[in-house]
């Protein structure tokens, strides 16, 4: 047998118990939700400061927590279809994935703008400032989700059944419930801190 | 074609290469290169402290304006001072001991120690190492742009790097610094994602936990703390980021200069900052020693002949280390205001650490106690951290008790402290594993009567150079100034000053000999041979490793790494991939054949 680095298998590594792809982005996932634990700390350390001024967060805030709830519901959709070798379940599933997120997206501009009629905007009191911000990276996660199912729905289309068996779909839908989930507990957070 | 059946072109094999030992390769070149750079401009700020007002027209070439003509000379500009002092931290923290360190020898050991043909994933730990290399480029660049080099210290606290107008370092010098670091952080995530996988995915058949090399332990434990940490530097950076250039007022209040407003931002907490700041500060003062540990384990137990006293309770140790990292962060904030209540609690749970860092300490004692001690190069540098931990560490005492700190804050003890602790002692464990590993690394051994010529001018000049520090600190003279001759109370220094200036640049120069020495054994070495130390670790069951590391199938392990000098076993070392029956049935495993059919 020729030996090489290509050649790195199960067999070699009884360890390799879990994707190392996946494990790697589960291991990132928690760098991630670091970085929030961060902001969300920040914030609570600086509203303790005082010079803090409370607003109520737009209701459309909440109907993006739903569209992200839809968007998971129709990746677990997309799953089951590859799971199944129902391509055609898999391509409606992204295709919902991918409109979900869309109207995800909307609803936190749409967020943003109803913000700002009510004179909350980036620069100003802190509270407004970190709302912007934590808002602002996380839709930056969530547009990277967005882009990896663009790929993967035209993949979807692309590919026969058996190409498609051999994406890593389980890998997509786990960042992409995990920004979905993200934001619900951004929601709560803001809501409740 | 490489050995391994590759086709490999110039470009693949030396630039973009996805070897984990050649990108271990490049992380080592470019910390001693960023070694250089930051030890130069230390001798430089060295040289203002020992002879305020010197002339610096020498630097007129390449750094005219750090200077200002005061009628006589062109002296070192104060501001440029600050800058010189904040790149010197910059680099040597990041650039050198984070990624120098752990970049090298995280990417050459991980493999070749757990038993893997490479990373968890290539191609990340290849872009990894290409981020650091262009943020090690923009931090570069910033030296030599004419406003300088950001100057609010390696700390970068608010307000100096907040208002671009605070210094003139505090303009596009603190910006490039802030998109140089963005870049660092995230080559630093994708180094430590691919530690961790790989160390829990990929280790050989018989590869548990409790037969991983110390070296393992650190480099895994480094990469969590990592992973944990540097994301929270990010986001305080996010946050000066938009203070600096978007009006936010996260960080800033209520600056007045001379009874005018310097900026409309009100109501923001420099604190805020520095509890960001710190939540990755102090874990990261581990991501520094952790690796340095590591190295200095595993070549004491291989040089003394000995088993590490202690596998587990090291362990142990590692892991509360790792874990109390996170809770000590305080500390570095006792006089910002702190509730004396939690200062309390940041001070306890700072000292609790001195109990598993006295365990490493008293094991790496005991692990050389009686043993066949073989001065190796590595191994004098390995003793050297032992020796350098304990006096940094006894004054780690000290300034963690907030009575004691409270005074001391901001001193030159400070200083001398944490450039024993932390800078000089893993500088010696990055020094102990290059001599020690140099022969994996290019084949070939270094010299050893050069490389003992390093070690004690280093060792002799680090204790100069930073020893008296501490009493200049005890008297009270802060970091940071620019001149003891301005002030009374600090004036009665400057000969000691002139010493520790003295002992800086003897220190400095004796690294050439180290530069000398590993260019000069990279071509013209002795030849190392398979296994020069006889050491117990998989990669010493490489010959000549090329992509893939074995040509056969990778050994099992069947035994710890330390089984040194065991008795009933005629060698005085035992290695992991020799079997229980080959040992009954007598098999020669310092035998070259063995080894081959082996690996």
């Amino acid at each position: 047998m020729n030996y090489s680095v290509d050649s790195v298998d199960s067999t070699e590594s009884p360890g390799f118990k879990v994707d190392p792809v996946k494990f790697t982005l589960w291991v990132f996932l928690v760098s991630v939700a670091m970085l929030f634990a961060a902001f969300t700390s920040g914030y609570i350390v600086r509203k303790a400061k005082g010079d803090w001024v409370d607003f109520d967060l737009p209701p459309v805030f909440l109907y993006s927590c739903l569209a992200a709830v839809m968007a998971s519901i129709a990746m677990y959709m997309a799953q089951r279809g590859q799971k199944t070798v129902k391509k055609r379940l898999t391509q409606i599933g992204l295709g919902f994935s991918l409109a979900f997120g869309l109207l995800f997206m909307y609803l936190q501009w749409e967020g943003w703008r109803q913000l700002t009629e009510q004179g909350i905007y980036l620069v100003g009191n802190a509270s407004g400032s970190f709302l912007y911000v934590i808002s602002g990276v996380h839709a930056v996660h969530f547009i990277v989700g967005l882009l990896i199912i663009v790929i993967a729905l035209i993949r979807s289309f692309i590919l026969d059944n058996k190409g498609l068996a051999q994406q890593r779909l389980s890998s997509v839908a786990t960042y992409w419930h995990f920004v979905g989930v993200l934001w619900i507990y951004l929601y709560l957070f803001f809501n409740l801190a | 074609m490489s050995a391994h059946g590759h086709t490999e072109s110039f470009i693949s094999k030396y630039i973009f290469s996805q070897d984990h030992k050649t990108i271990a390769k490049q992380y080592l070149i470019t910390g001693i290169f960023m070694g250089f750079v930051g030890g130069l401009l230390s001798v430089i700020f060295r040289l203002q402290l020992g002879w305020d007002g010197m002339d610096m027209s020498f630097l007129k070439g390449t750094f005219g304006n750090y200077l200002a003509d005061n009628g006589e000379a062109f002296v070192l500009a104060p501001d440029k001072y600050l800058a010189l002092v904040t790149m010197h931290g910059t680099i040597l923290v990041f650039f050198v001991l984070t990624a120098g360190l752990s970049g090298t020898f995280s990417n050459l050991l991980i493999p070749l120690q757990i038993g893997a043909r490479d990373m968890a994933s290539p191609f990340l730990n290849m872009l990894s190492y290409w981020i650091f290399f262009l943020s090690t480029v923009i931090m570069l660049a910033s030296l030599f742009i004419e406003s300088g080099p950001a100057s609010a210290g390696w700390t970068i606290y608010p307000p100096l790097s907040a208002l671009p107008k605070a210094l003139p370092g505090s303009g596009l010098g603190m910006t490039l610094w802030l998109v140089s670091m963005a870049l660092f952080i995230a080559s630093s995530l994708m180094g430590s994602l691919n530690y961790i996988s790989t160390v829990l995915n990929l280790r050989t058949k018989g590869m548990s936990f409790n037969k991983l090399p110390l070296t393992i332990w650190g480099f895994f434990l480094t990469a969590i703390v990592g992973v944990l940490s540097f994301p929270v530097l990010l986001s305080a950076a996010l946050l000066l980021i938009f203070d600096r250039s978007f009006g936010t007022s996260f960080y800033l209040s209520d600056i007045f200069l001379q009874g005018e407003a310097l900026t409309a931002q009100t109501g923001g907490s420099p604190i805020l900052f520095q509890h960001l700041f710190w939540f990755l500060g102090h874990p990261e003062v581990y991501i520094i020693i952790m690796p340095a540990f590591g190295i200095t384990s595993e070549v004491i137990s291989t040089m003394a002949r000995k088993p590490i006293f202690g596998y587990h309770a090291m362990v142990i140790s590692l892991v509360g280390i790792s874990g109390l990292s996170f809770l000590v962060w305080g500390h570095h904030m006792f006089v910002t205001g702190m509730n004396p209540f939690l200062g309390s609690v940041f001070m306890i749970v700072t000292l609790i650490i001195a109990i598993p860092s006295a365990v490493k300490t008293f094991n790496y004692l005991a692990t050389l106690w009686r043993g066949n001690i073989q001065f190796s190069n590595g191994m004098l540098f390995a003793i050297g951290l032992v020796s350098l931990f304990i006096s940094g560490g006894l004054t780690g005492l000290f300034v963690g008790n907030a009575a004691i700190d409270i005074p001391l804050h901001n001193t030159y003890f400070v200083v001398a402290h944490f450039h024993i602790v932390m800078g000089a002692s893993a500088i010696f464990g990055m020094f102990s594993g290059v001599y020690h590993w140099f022969p994996k690394m290019f084949g070939r051994l270094m010299d050893r009567r050069l490389g003992m010529w390093h070690f004690w001018l280093t060792f002799i000049t680090v204790y100069c150079v930073f020893f008296p520090q501490h009493f200049i600190g005890l008297a009270g003279v802060p970091r940071r100034y620019y001149a003891f001759t301005e002030f009374d109370f600090a004036a009665g220094f400057v000969d000691l000053n002139k010493f520790i200036t003295v002992a800086a640049i003897i220190g400095f120069t004796a690294q050439f000999i180290f530069l000398y020495n590993f260019v000069k054994s990279i071509f013209w070495g002795e030849k190392a041979g398979r296994n020069p130390w006889k050491a117990n670790s998989l990669e010493w069951t490489v010959a000549e490793p090329g992509h893939g590391n074995w040509t056969g199938p990778i050994p099992t392990v069947y035994r710890g790494p330390h089984e040194y000098s065991k008795p009933g076993v005629a060698l005085d070392y035992l290695p992991q991939h020799v079997s229980d029956e080959d040992l009954a049935k007598g098999v020669d495993y310092d035998n070259e054949q063995y080894v081959q059919a082996k690996a």
